[in-house]
């Protein structure tokens, strides 16, 4: 099942290289490779780059609190709420549907439970984060939502006509 | 489709990468000849063998590396981050 998450609250934070490692202590950010925390939740992007993402904390409140956290650390962060889409996909079957338009293994064992990683799905890039066994949420330039929706409503369409048409005897 | 091993992200698929040509080159300074400055940028080397190039991760972590590719087999011996200097093997 997939549908569209509304209204969260998603920050972009990029640090300044040299303050790296006092950053990620501060504000606990997540590692490579990783979401981590809640409210916000820290998704990974690169070495200096993350997303702030809640759906309980105001975009500004987020903000605010990086500038009080990180003060004297050269640090960029700007509420990009409404530059991405999210959506959620839950089921036996989003692995498998995702998988069809990614290069990236998302088998449970390879992408398991707060991973976090930005790639490309569908020819677009995404950001794609597992925050339960059979949960995905994709993050996604929100002009591009229309276009993600529509391919995962015909990927799922194409994967599940494909199961029934798969002989049982 | 090649399958580069990014410093940060891991192995991917190729097509979330950009090659950016020669890695290594150094900017002269403002006061060279025209000779000098036309060489910086019109005329590289083009191995049949193992050539060191830049790459960036653009549908991933947006970071530069380098990389030991061989130009005829694409087999890529090496992977080392921006900054870092090539193994001594390939350099």
């Amino acid at each position: 099942m997939a549908e569209r998450i509304e209204n969260r609250s998603i920050v972009s934070l990029k640090i300044f290289r040299s303050s790296l490692d006092p950053a990620r202590q501060r504000l606990q950010l997540a590692g490579s490779l990783q979401a981590s925390g809640s409210d916000p939740q820290s998704l990974w992007l690169g070495p200096d780059r993350w997303l702030l993402v809640s759906d309980t904390m105001a975009p500004d409140v987020i903000v605010d609190s990086c500038k009080k956290t990180l003060v004297g650390i050269t640090h960029n962060a700007v509420d990009y709420s409404a530059g991405l889409a999210v959506f959620r996909l839950t089921g036996p079957a989003a692995r498998q549907i995702l998988a069809t338009g990614t290069g990236v293994d998302l088998r449970p064992t390879k992408f398991p439970t707060n991973r976090c990683c930005r790639t490309k799905l569908a020819q677009v890039a995404v950001v794609i984060v597992a925050t339960a066994p059979q949960v995905l949420e994709v993050y996604v330039d929100r002009s591009l939502a229309t276009y993600l929706a529509d391919w995962i409503a015909e990927s799922s369409s194409i994967y599940f006509s494909y199961l029934s048409e798969v002989p049982t005897t | 489709m090649l399958r580069i091993a990014c410093p940060h992200c891991g192995t991917r698929d190729e097509v979330e990468f950009r090659c950016g040509g020669d890695a290594h080159i150094e900017r002269p300074g403002s006061e060279v000849s025209d000779a000098v400055w036309a060489d910086y940028l019109f005329n590289h080397d083009n191995p049949k063998g193992v050539i060191l190039e830049r790459w960036c991760h653009v549908f991933g972590c947006g970071q530069w590396f380098n990389v030991a590719r061989d130009t005829l087999t694409h087999e890529i011996h090496a992977v080392y981050r921006m900054g870092e200097p090539a193994p001594e093997r390939y350099r």
